[in-house]
């Protein structure tokens, strides 16, 4: 039992980088149906930003991790400017293989810059926490705890601020939005800044418990998906955080139990028994109320 | 050969004497059939010259992209002609390559027996995978098929009783006994030197190609192709929509699972990385947008382009895969109807301009080609 439950918050801590990936990438695709395939490259460079700032240049870790979000913020925004922009007027089997091949340029960009061998990073505080029977490093309990409060925070900003509020205006219909004087264009950009931004917080809290690697985004831009389809376009912020720690919980739970190779296994198979069973995602849309955020 | 019963929506307008020079690029009306087996026995000609005198890392290089023709062929039936997003190649391909290896490596099938044995197991699961996949549609179809494709690659870590794990296998049998890697059985030929793989998968795909354009004029392929353009206004005419597109995964996936196993008795050897999704789902489907959907052409030439990339810019060693990601992401960003769509538009503006030259009135405005525009998956998302 004690072991189950040192399992399952190992889980919550691997849950905790799907949660803030898979919000991300659920902002963008209910408010810009945009399918992004290459948002887990933004983990990655979250991760590796994260990674520059503490070991190359020394700034202090909390001080690079805010670095590591505004940059990969704004470059999130400048490839919606650029590449999304154009994709979405073409197809979504543009928009599909094209963010998949922005997904190989960034990676091989990573590769060119920093190198294929696995980079680390050290925590910024050591220490253990007990809580009952299970044992968890200092660093890892706060992990999940920042990403319940950033969870809560970006909840806050989507449902009581302006900026919210034309989000999700956007989210249910664009036209309607555009015609009450909201700027949609603006408003694209700055979301697709907070979704990567949320993707790079990710990877600059993880750098310190994983290997820090190029091809690292592309589990989390999978497992983002999943949640995606698992809560559906139409479900609900909580049931974003719900089902990302839920996946991650059952993964480590499968890699435990059964084999560690068993645990993609798991995860997909369950995406397509899912899929089959509801093929619209978890919540049919009435048509009159097209996503709600 | 007539145009076939159901033309694009949007018929070209100007299709007069200033375009009819160069009707024969385009796909609705097309060669006579005796012109088009012409054509693939040039081809297989030419390809049979150059292989006799080819080095062997030429012939692997060539052997690797004629592979991928195959591949990309055959997912063109689903992705170009009835525009589903299908993404489930890497599951058949893994399974036709596997069963091909094992047969003749580990239970001493002759090759022809595990070519059967993958047309009938990868018919068999299509058939069942059909009943269920397209009840997703556009994003979440994609999803659901590389679900397939990624359970098939984490199995063939996690089998490894069977698959060999990571060490991989080959059709010399268990590694650790050595030995050479078998010939490919097929009963009436026997495949063993690299320039007869390449000789047999050359003729194989010329024979696809030309197979494919006979039912894509004929009514299935008609059935297809209205299933893209729309499915409600198919139905409406009387098409059953849901057979067709089931009709056209089955063909597609048996096709890619006969492939598989032709390339793992050509490779020798597999290991699961030969099964990534980058490698056997998703580039598939890039090969089929680059080089242009639902045309003949489009495939074979993103073939050339994406398998042989890497091959032709070793030198370039780290830089090769960004340009391959660069050069993809340009052209879906400007050529979304591929190299062959391009060429058409070229073409068409060519011909518009030839047509102002002889007659003062302006030839009417017409959208370009709206086959490639609205492409596979229609643009509803869910």
């Amino acid at each position: 039992m004690d072991l189950f439950l040192q399992q399952c918050v190992n889980g919550l801590v691997l849950g905790g980088a799907y949660v803030l990936v898979a919000l991300g990438l659920y902002l963008i695709f209910s408010a810009m149906h945009i399918p992004n395939f290459a948002h887990g490259e933004m983990f990655a460079l979250g991760a590796f930003l994260q990674y520059m700032f503490v070991a190359t240049i020394g700034l202090p870790f909390f001080v690079a991790m805010v670095c590591s979000v505004l940059v990969v913020g704004a470059i999130g925004a400048l490839l919606e400017r650029t590449v999304f922009r154009r994709l979405q007027k073409i197809s979504t089997v543009a928009i599909l293989v094209g963010s998949l091949a922005l997904a190989i340029v960034i990676q091989e960009l990573l590769m060119l810059i920093w190198g294929k061998d696995a980079l680390a990073v050290r925590a910024p505080f050591e220490g253990q926490v007990e809580l009952g029977p299970v044992v968890i490093s200092a660093y890892r309990f706060f992990i999940i705890c920042a990403v319940v409060v950033v969870s809560v925070v970006l909840g806050i900003v989507v449902h009581r601020t302006v900026y919210g509020r034309r989000l999700r205006a956007l989210a249910q219909n664009r036209e309607v939005a555009s015609l009450t004087g909201i700027n949609t264009s603006l408003i694209g950009s700055l979301t697709f800044a907070v979704g990567s931004a949320l993707a790079g917080l990710a990877g600059a809290l993880l750098a310190p418990t994983t290997a820090i690697q190029p091809h690292m985004g592309f589990q989390p831009t999978l497992i983002a998906f999943v949640v995606l389809v698992v809560v559906g376009a139409g479900g609900r912020m909580g049931a974003v955080i719900a089902v990302g720690f839920l996946i991650a919980v059952i993964e480590t739970l499968a890699a435990g139990y059964i084999s560690n190779t068993s645990r993609g296994i798991v995860v997909f198979a369950g995406l397509v028994v899912f899929l089959a069973v509801r093929p619209e995602g978890a919540v049919q849309q009435a048509s009159s109320t097209k996503v709600r955020l | 050969m007539s145009t076939p019963t159901l033309e694009r929506p949007a018929a070209q307008p100007d299709a007069t004497a200033a375009s009819g020079r160069w009707s024969w690029l385009r796909t609705e009306q097309g060669l006579t059939l005796p012109i088009r087996l012409l054509i693939a026995a040039v081809v297989v000609g030419i390809g049979w010259t150059i292989s006799g005198n080819a080095t062997s890392s030429d012939l692997f290089m060539l052997t690797t992209i004629v592979v991928w023709a195959l591949v990309a062929t055959s997912l063109n039936i689903m992705v170009g002609f009835v525009g589903q997003l299908n993404l489930a190649t890497g599951f058949f391909f893994a399974l036709g390559a596997y069963i091909g290896v094992l047969g003749t490596g580990k239970w001493e099938w002759p090759g022809w027996l595990s070519m059967l044995a993958a047309i009938a197991l990868s018919a068999a699961l299509a058939a069942i995978l059909g009943l269920v996949i397209f009840r997703t549609k556009a994003l979440y179809f994609a999803l659901i098929t590389s679900g397939i494709s990624l359970v098939a690659y984490e199995l063939s870590f996690a089998w490894s009783d069977l698959t060999g794990g990571a060490a991989g296998i080959s059709t010399a049998g268990p590694l650790s006994e050595g030995g050479i890697a078998r010939p490919f059985d097929l009963g009436i030929v026997s495949l063993e030197e690299p320039e007869a793989y390449f000789r047999f998968g050359l003729v194989a795909l010329c024979v696809l190609v030309v197979a494919l354009t006979v039912v894509v004029r004929r009514r299935e392929g008609a059935s297809w192709r209205a299933v893209r353009e729309d499915d409600a206004l198919a139905a409406s005419i009387g098409i059953n929509v849901a057979r067709r597109k089931r009709v056209a995964f089955i063909v597609c996936s048996t096709l890619t699972g006969a492939i598989g196993v032709f390339y793992g008795h050509w490779a020798g050897f597999i290991t699961p990385e030969a099964f990534t999704f980058g490698d056997a789902a998703f580039a598939p489907l890039a090969m089929v947008v680059i080089g242009g959907a639902g045309t003949f052409a489009g495939p074979i030439l993103g073939a050339v382009i994406v398998a042989g990339f890497p091959e032709l810019f070793r030198d370039l060693r780290d830089y090769s895969h960004l340009l391959y990601g660069g050069i993809l992401l340009l052209a879906m960003m400007l050529a979304p109807g591929g190299l062959v769509g391009l060429a058409k538009d070229g073409v068409r503006r060519l011909a518009r301009r030839r047509g102002q030259e002889g007659s003062s009135t302006p030839a009417p405005e017409e959208p370009t080609d709206p086959g490639a525009r609205r492409a596979p998956a229609g643009e509803d998302l869910p």
